[in-house]
């Protein structure tokens, strides 16, 4: 008996062992991607950092591929669409399924999207996204009821999808993640609380939760039911939620921390030399918001002056130290259609050639406009949040425009939340501002300007505009899609001036030299399903 | 007594009722809003505020909230969406005061007998050593004492862990950190408050008695000697538990002192409300403990 007792012993104490030896050798990988989401849920996030999370635990029809491929099938093994461009059906992969094993059903689409747009939901992106499908807009504002949607089960792996309009980037948006699906039961049971824990987290992407600790960290390890959790390289990712950039230094620093996408910005010179520091291009644009309502902006020439009275090129050497590229039109370098076309071929609206001659277009324009070397010209006030570059960037931009213009800009700093406030309700006449694509189409930063974005807070507005954009929506030929679209932006930004592109944004990054795999896409996934180290 | 405790107790409801009150109007005096972002629209903004019920008028919404605030019910945080205010006190006091309880310790156990030496060793070398260090420590931020640990502990000599709280060696720097300044501020009063006490008569008689000096020091003066440190504990207790903000972010310290920044900066109305009623009603608890302490220590107060 004895000898049975310390044999069972032993035996559990080898056992033991070879647990622990097993789960030390899953490799984990250490991110930060921020602090703190939001959010998990795919319909209600709104923010970058929450859509990366949803990416590595959810998938929609569309994804983005881990390899840097573009838009590939997700959840979806096939799709068509109809000749008029307007019906797409979608063949759900018969083997595809929830982390708690449950089949994946067109059911589960059908109720996400009609979530999405309910407006009982709220969600953040109930407009901007549900706009695609028939009805969506409608719903969203409490115009149509739910059941309206253009969404279709023709079987429990098929769904049909009716468009407004054909839209050529609508594959885009199946892989944008307020379209990645959630399960009716567990959101209904749960309530808001469901995306919060790893019991009720039930997602279809290739990760799944292993613990959520708030303000700490999340954790995730591939999820078993998924299909491809093969080809899965990263066995573990910790995404330390860090908010002081200087602690997030010091964790890499001390090898607690791989990769994170923020550093303190006055470490930027040590960080390059040490090889910690990367960038890529980012879709996106940072520029001078001018409210074209307010005196004495309403007069195009003043917007065309202030315009050409910049030095992009200086700004980005100086204040941004190079992270930040130029920019030369508000649409920047990296907007491929599918044929082939390529926006950046077209000539840039704004000609940044040579400086000196841009400065003295600039003071004749002034001058027609009756502000003669900037006399007579009031007081304006460029308005700012403090954070990172937009102070040095303002007080570079007001010290251009005195010494070239002869203009007074003062800086009204604010907090973030009153200059957000104070922005959209159009109480500024300058202001920062900025737009970092969602998805691949230049037409993602043009609607800015419609007279009837929602997001317009430069109220330029203009029909031709307008209807150029629209033209473009309308067209199935992605060639003259891109056509109708410079000429819009030719029309409004270059010729009418209704903002002043300063900078294309980039992604920035610092990682520990072993760490290699994780897949970035300019619209701003961070991808580490190929991670390792 | 009880009656003492009676009114005091009632006389804090009042109080956090109009702490409860002043709070709502001014939070929502503040320009911006809680669905504020860089992409929201108009619309999307108003569809929001209608499923938190802000688009109703702003007394309707203070009586709602006072009625659930009765329910002990703080509501839901709009930005940290599917938790609610309790749920992320519940959560995150216990971390902060953890920390807390350390560094208060600390502070006392170290500062109370350095105080106590340095009054003993009156204007001798050990004393103007001790208050040199004792001056300095008021005068240096914690910050600042938090990111000299950090560097040289941390990242120089990578002895102790940088990140969150994991084993108690994760508590050694921000426990550090938190109580350096209070324990510099207690030695002084403590040592100075000694100073006045060993020139009171009763000392005098005590030590013409013959009595030890141990005896003197501990039975006699310590006692009233130590009120004033007493009374310095009350907030001090209740600020250290609710957590420091810039030494739970300098440590990312999954705490609660971050909330009362960043949930103004959010306008995260409920977690507004939420810790400035929880932190009010653990000072007003904090400073009641201390006046009944004063009793227990000091035969002579009596409670009237």
């Amino acid at each position: 008996m004895k000898k049975l007792f310390a044999l069972v012993l032993a035996l559990a104490l080898a056992l033991s062992l070879a647990v622990v030896a097993s789960a030390e050798e899953v490799q984990t990988i250490n991110a930060c991607i921020g602090s703190q989401p939001e959010t998990l849920d795919p319909q209600l996030n709104s923010a970058s950092d929450g859509s990366n999370y949803i990416k590595h635990l959810f998938e929609g029809l569309m994804k983005y591929d881990w390899n840097g491929e573009g838009i590939v099938l997700g959840a979806a093994e096939s799709y068509e669409v109809s000749d008029d461009g307007l019906v797409y059906t979608f063949h759900i992969r018969p083997e595809a399924k929830w982390s708690d094993g449950q089949d994946l059903t067109a059911e589960d689409f059908e109720y996400t999207m009609k979530r999405l747009v309910d407006p009982a939901t709220a969600a953040p992106y109930a407009g901007d996204m549900g706009k695609y499908l028939l009805n969506g807009l409608e719903i969203s504002t409490g115009e149509k009821p739910v059941d309206e949607l253009g969404v279709k089960v023709i079987d429990s792996k098929t769904i049909e999808l009716t468009l407004v309009q054909p839209c050529a980037w609508f594959l885009e948006i199946m892989a944008f993640p307020t379209y990645y699906p959630v399960r009716k039961d567990i959101v209904e049971a749960n309530g808001d609380a469901w995306a919060t824990s790893p019991e009720t987290l039930i997602g279809n992407g290739p990760y799944t939760l292993e613990s959520y600790t708030m303000d700490e960290e999340i954790v995730m390890v591939p999820n078993q039911n998924y299909y491809d959790v093969d080809k899965l390289a990263c066995k573990r990712i910790c995404w330390k939620l860090i908010t002081d950039p200087n602690a997030k230094l010091a964790a890499m620093r001390a090898g607690e921390l791989d990769w994170c996408d923020d550093y303190p910005t006055e470490e930027l010179a040590s960080l390059q030399a040490e090889g910690l520091f990367h960038t890529s291009p980012q879709l996106g644009t940072y520029y001078v918001n001018i409210n074209n309502t307010k005196e004495p902006f309403t007069d195009a020439r003043v917007r065309k002056a202030f315009q050409l009275a910049i030095d992009p090129y200086y700004l980005s050497e100086t204040v941004t130290q190079g992270t930040y590229l130029p920019a030369t039109d508000f649409v920047g370098n990296g907007f491929v259609a599918d044929d082939g076309s390529d926006f950046g071929d077209f000539d840039t609206v704004i000609d940044r050639s040579d400086y000196e001659a841009n400065i003295k277009k600039a003071q004749e324009l002034m001058a027609e406009a009756g502000y003669p070397n900037g006399e007579g010209f009031p007081t304006v006030e460029y308005c700012t949040n403090v954070s990172g570059v937009h102070l040095p960037t303002a007080e570079a931009l007001q010290a251009m425009w005195k010494d070239n213009l002869g203009v007074n800009v003062e800086i009204a700093q604010m907090e973030w939340n009153v200059f957000l406030a104070a922005r959209r309700n159009g109480e500024h006449t300058l202001a920062r501002d900025g737009w970092v694509a969602d998805y691949g189409d230049p037409s993602n930063l043009l609607d800015l300007f419609t007279s009837y974005s929602g997001n317009n807070s430069t109220f330029y507005s203009n029909p031709d505009f307008d209807k150029l954009m629209e033209q473009a929506a309308a067209t199935t030929d992605l060639h003259e899609h891109f056509a109708l679209m410079h000429e819009a932006e030719k029309l409004a930004v270059g010729d009418e001036a209704c903002c002043i592109p300063v900078y294309y944004y980039a992604t920035t990054w610092i990682c520990v030299p072993e760490i290699n795999g994780v897949t970035q896409y300019p619209t701003g996934e961070k991808l580490f399903m190929n991670a390792t180290k | 007594m009880t009656r003492f405790v009676i009114r005091r107790v009632l006389s804090a409801l009042l109080t956090l009722f109009i702490i409860a009150t002043i709070t709502f109007f001014l939070m929502n005096m503040i320009p911006g809003g809680p669905f504020n972002t860089e992409r929201a629209s108009a619309k999307t903004v108003e569809m929001m505020e209608t499923k938190y019920g802000l688009n109703k008028p702003i007394f309707e919404q203070y009586l709602m909230y006072l009625k659930r605030l009765i329910r002990l019910d703080l509501g839901d945080s709009y930005k940290r969406i599917g938790f609610s205010v309790n749920q992320i006190l519940g959560e995150k006091f216990p971390v902060s005061a953890g920390v807390g309880v350390v560094a208060i310790l600390l502070s006392v156990l170290i500062g109370v007998p350095v105080g106590i030496i340095a009054a003993f060793k009156h204007n001798k070398p050990l004393d103007r050593i001790v208050m040199f260090i004792a001056n300095l420590g008021i005068a240096v931020p914690n910050f600042v004492m938090a990111t000299a640990l950090l560097f040289f502990f941390g990242v120089q000599l990578g002895w102790l862990p940088t990140l969150g709280l994991k084993t108690w060696q994760h508590y050694i720097m921000p426990a550090l950190a938190l109580s350096f300044n209070p324990m510099c501020y207690i030695s002084r009063l403590m040592r100075s408050s000694m100073l006045d006490v060993l020139r009171q008569d009763y000392i005098k008689t005590a030590r013409a008695k013959g009595l030890q000096e141990k005896v003197v020091l501990f039975k006699h003066a310590l006692r009233n000697a130590i009120l004033p440190v007493v009374t310095y504990l009350g907030p001090l207790t209740a600020g250290i538990l609710t957590g420091g903000f810039v030494i739970e972010k300098i440590f990312t310290i999954p705490g609660m002192g971050k909330f009362f920044v960043e949930s103004i900066n959010n306008r995260d109305y409920p977690l507004i409300m939420g810790v400035t009623i929880f932190y009010s009603a653990l000072l007003v608890l904090m400073n009641l403990i201390v006046d009944l302490l004063y009793g227990v220590i000091d035969r002579r107060i009596k409670y009237e």
